[in-house]
């Protein structure tokens, strides 16, 4: 940022009774818009993808979950051979006006296929093979375009900075945008604190502090400039942490404010226990607060397609419940992709059936980086850099998800 | 209102500054510097200080437990907590109650390992019902927490609030299908030998079958052994991780000797190793790091004893020579905050679980809400997981309303603290005395004297006066004060 307009930014932030005008001054730096950016929603815990997207005409389904499976009065089909469940309902016009699609029988390489959580997370969000390395899919893609130096909000991770965006090192952490303001009370206003706050920050040797304090000050002279935080219907996205989260992310790619990448957390997903019915319980809850949260999402944002969400998970589920009425750790798990360019109203990747399940679970037949690349490729504009996203993968062709 | 705190002003002059052994010790072993350390540490010196830390027993708390006892609701039996309803009041007092100790308690070494272990062992309380079973376990968690880790590890098996986070509590072996994987996954890879590649897939399912029929009675809910839920299944003829049953199908002492095994694993005593060197010396520290070696050497040599473990690691050279090398979480932050400017809970004698739910705004704002960790992995012992541009900015938020006396939930009273230093210089420094034992070091200090507009020598005006809230507030938002 040009120490003109960082002077000019920092004397609205100081005056907040400018900043209300803010948007009236027009910073044609600040407001180029990125071509494309990703949403990158992470269901937390594993999602129980045959739970979600049911396999309606296989009797494997019904068998294996005497306790759980949602019948049929719970469903809403889709294709003949996939329902959603009743709780996905908002999903369901998005799916038919071709803005949404799934992608099933993902997962990690045989390399990288692992029941822990954690594990798979990591590797997943790594996007290496068999390996975790220090920094994320997102942040190298990030790191392969050039940031202008207005590029504060390139890369944001809702709520904490995902390990996804490892790599791009101005990745920020966004909790709430209204809170992105330097806010001491009245008894302690006093001119040039922030100035003060970054010259104590400039001479730290610490590696984690040193530079903070200047992207802090860049991202509060924008957020301030910007009134950012007020900028969307809050009722539409509700009181949940999963709507909140994705509010802050329309506001961002509707303030056109160079948003690339952001990351959402979603958990809960690990349904051991307590699995529900398909008429309440936690099952249905999640799903029902997903499928709001995506659907409030579309229309804020108004499907534009420069814009694409992509819902992934670290594995599916075992087809078979246990005796806590849940389900344990499985293979493979389901995807979803959302947005104005996303080739939708299809649920695409070869589909086993659950009659040839491998050790009780469905197995990985899509590496998730199959449906990423193709996005990096045909949303992202990184065709040519996808060896230096994935490297050492390369897709075997793409499943025509994005337009 | 609480009369005026009154500050050891006239021991803060006398008294010279700790010297740097003395503010590592109580930056890894407390919860920050607070005015009566000062006087501690100068009486006790620091051997001294980390001995009777290491023995909370002889630490008189009972002023703080005096605190603690307001909140009434958290001294109810479970089941009473379960037929009120209320989880949302109870997560609120869960967060205010484990501020109150973890800046009022002078067992600080106790409460940061309470923390500790309640993140190594991790339960969210927002999940169903579990809020209503943690008070109790949190008792129980520090009763032991600076005891065996076997013992712990013990009492978190039988815990209600972890066999109903990790879904224990309804497996059963004597069903068509099979036992719930979760606790007896996460025992392993988190608990104990804390790598998913030291097991396999069939040692998961032998120990979930080991553990069937632990479980919650649903009358008192507490633990209960429902032994004919118990069946060992594949555990029963063969060699799991160096274990082998002891007895037959329906006996507890199986899980218990499992325990006993799991906690003097050696993988477990490097996996607990690395955590507390992380935690105490630096989070970059690898698995192969000779104090990490003999950390784990003293913890299998003194029978899981974390006491003694923690003496080996605090005798250790890269223990002292790792002075502010790690940044402080969110409520390390939170509670040193409040030490340092001797805060006090006036809400909390009239509405406990107002307090809580006002004090919870200063987590929610930093991403690190007490018992709520998004995961059974707990919160990050990374650095980086917890600092970036907007972490700042919420640091730098918190600290000016400290300063300010407008923090949710809390009273700061400096009264007039430093307000009859003669210099600038002695002004500033007075306020570094009081919040980290030191002035500042020059690189931020000669910031606060060109914020002020004057020369260390200068003499304090009633203009320098009327901005101590800003100084206090600069230097809680420091560098200085991010790091421990």
């Amino acid at each position: 940022m040009d120490f003109q307009r960082r002077r000019l930014l920092q004397a609205l932030a100081v005056a907040p009774l400018a900043a209300s005008g803010a948007n009236r001054l027009a910073f044609a730096a600040d407001g180029v818009p990125s071509d494309h950016a990703v949403v990158v929603v992470f269901l937390r815990g594993a999602l129980d993808s045959v739970g979600a997207l049911i396999p309606s005409d296989e009797s494997a389904y019904y068998d294996n979950r005497p306790g759980i499976a949602v019948p049929r009065a719970g469903q809403i089909d889709l294709n003949g051979q996939f329902a959603l469940h009743d709780a996905l309902r908002p999903l369901k016009s998005l799916y038919e006006q071709g803005d949404l699609g799934f992608v099933v029988g993902t997962g990690l390489d045989s390399a990288s296929s692992t029941r822990s959580h954690f594990d798979a997370q990591a590797r997943m969000e790594g996007g290496l093979s068999g390996r975790v390395g220090a920094e994320g899919w997102l942040g190298r893609h990030l790191a392969r375009r050039a940031g202008g130096d207005d590029a504060i909000f390139r890369g944001v991770g809702i709520g904490n900075v995902s390990p996804s965006l490892r790599g791009h090192d101005d990745a920020l952490n966004v909790n709430d945008l209204s809170n992105l303001r330097l806010r001491p009370p009245n008894d302690v206003t006093s001119f040039e604190l922030d100035t003060t706050l970054t010259a104590m920050y400039a001479e730290t040797t610490n590696p984690v502090l040193r530079g903070q304090s200047d992207r802090a000050l860049d991202t509060l002279y924008l957020s301030t400039a910007r009134n950012l935080g007020h900028g969307t219907d809050a009722n539409r996205f509700g009181p949940l942490r999963f709507g909140r989260d994705m509010r802050q992310v329309a506001e961002l790619v509707n303030a056109d404010i160079g948003l690339e990448a952001a990351t959402v957390d979603f958990g809960g997903w690990d349904l051991h226990d307590s699995y529900g019915s398909w008429r309440q319980g936690a099952m249905q809850e999640q799903l029902g607060v997903l499928a709001d949260g995506l659907a409030a999402f579309h229309e804020t944002i108004r499907g534009r397609s420069d814009v694409t969400v992509v819902v992934m998970s670290e594995f599916g589920r075992r087809l078979e419940e246990n005796s806590s009425y849940g389900t344990d750790h499985g293979k493979g798990g389901m995807m979803m992709v959302l947005g104005g360019g996303v080739n939708g109203g299809q649920v695409a990747g070869p589909w086993s059936g659950l009659d040839s399940l491998v050790d009780g679970d469905l197995p990985i037949t899509t590496d998730y980086r199959q449906v990423l690349s193709e996005l990096v490729a045909r949303r992202l504009g990184g065709g040519g850099a996808l060896g230096s996203v994935f490297p050492g993968y390369s897709a075997p062709g793409y499943l025509d998800l994005f337009v | 209102m609480a009369p005026p705190r009154q500050l050891p002003r006239s021991a803060l002059r006398e008294s010279p500054r700790l010297p740097a052994d003395a503010r590592h010790a109580i930056s890894r072993l407390t919860y920050g510097q607070s005015p009566d350390l000062l006087d501690e540490l100068a009486s006790r010196g620091t051997e001294g200080f980390i001995a009777r830390q290491l023995d909370p027993a002889s630490i008189d708390d009972s002023a703080c437990d005096a605190e603690v006892a307001e909140f009434r609701r958290l001294y109810r039996p479970a089941h009473e907590l379960v037929g009120q309803n209320a989880q949302w009041h109870v997560q609120n007092e869960l967060v205010g109650m484990t501020l109150v100790r973890s800046v009022k308690s002078r067992r600080q070494l106790l409460e940061v390992m309470t923390d500790f272990w309640h993140n190594h062992l991790s339960v969210n309380s927002g999940k169903r019902r579990i809020a209503f079973l943690l008070p109790s376990d949190d008792t129980t968690m520090r009763r032991l927490a600076l005891g065996r880790f076997d013992e712990l590890l013990l009492e978190s098996a039988r815990s209600p609030s972890m066999l109903a986070y990790l879904d224990n509590r309804t497996s059963r072996g004597d069903q068509v299908r099979p036992p719930n994987e979760n606790y007896a996954r996460e025992l392993l890879e988190i608990h104990t030998l804390g790598d998913a590649s030291a097991f396999s897939e069939a040692d998961v399912e032998a120990v979930a079958h080991v553990f069937t029929g632990w479980t919650i009675d649903p009358g008192n809910w507490t633990f209960r052994y429902q032994a004919d839920w118990n069946r060992l299944g594949p555990s029963a003829d063969r060699d799991t991780l160096g274990w082998r049953p002891v007895a037959g199908d329906g006996s507890r002492e199986n899980g218990e000797s499992l325990i006993a095994h799991l906690a003097r694993h050696p993988t477990t005593a490097r996996n607990l190793a690395l955590k507390l060197c992380r935690h105490f010396i630096r989070d970059s520290i690898g698995a192969d790091d000779g104090t990490v070696r003999s950390v784990a050497e003293s913890y299998l040599a003194n029978g899981t004893d974390i006491r003694a473990t923690l003496a080996t690691l605090f005798a250790s050279e890269a223990f002292r020579n790792s002075a502010g090398a790690r940044i402080r979480r969110p409520n390390e932050l939170i509670y040193a905050m409040l030490r340092a400017t001797s805060a006090d809970f006036p809400l909390l004698r009239e509405n406990p679980e107002r307090f809580g739910r006002e004090v919870r705004e200063n987590f929610m704002r930093l991403n690190q809400v007490t018992f709520e960790a998004p995961s059974p992995k707990g919160w990050s012992y990374e650095d980086r997981a917890w600092m970036d541009a907007s972490a700042l900015i919420q640091r730098w938020n918190l600290a000016f309303r400290i300063a300010a006396n407008r923090s949710d939930g809390v009273n700061v009273d400096l009264g007039d603290f430093a307000m009859e230093a003669a210099t600038v210089g002695e002004f500033v420094d007075e306020i570094g005395t009081l919040l980290i034992g030191t002035a500042l070091p020059e690189s931020e200090r000669r910031h606060l004297l060109s914020h002020l507009g004057a020369e260390a020598g200068d003499p304090v005006t009633p203009r320098i006066r009327l901005r101590r809230a800003a100084i206090v507030g600069l230097t809680l938002a420091s560098p200085t004060f991010q790091a421990r």
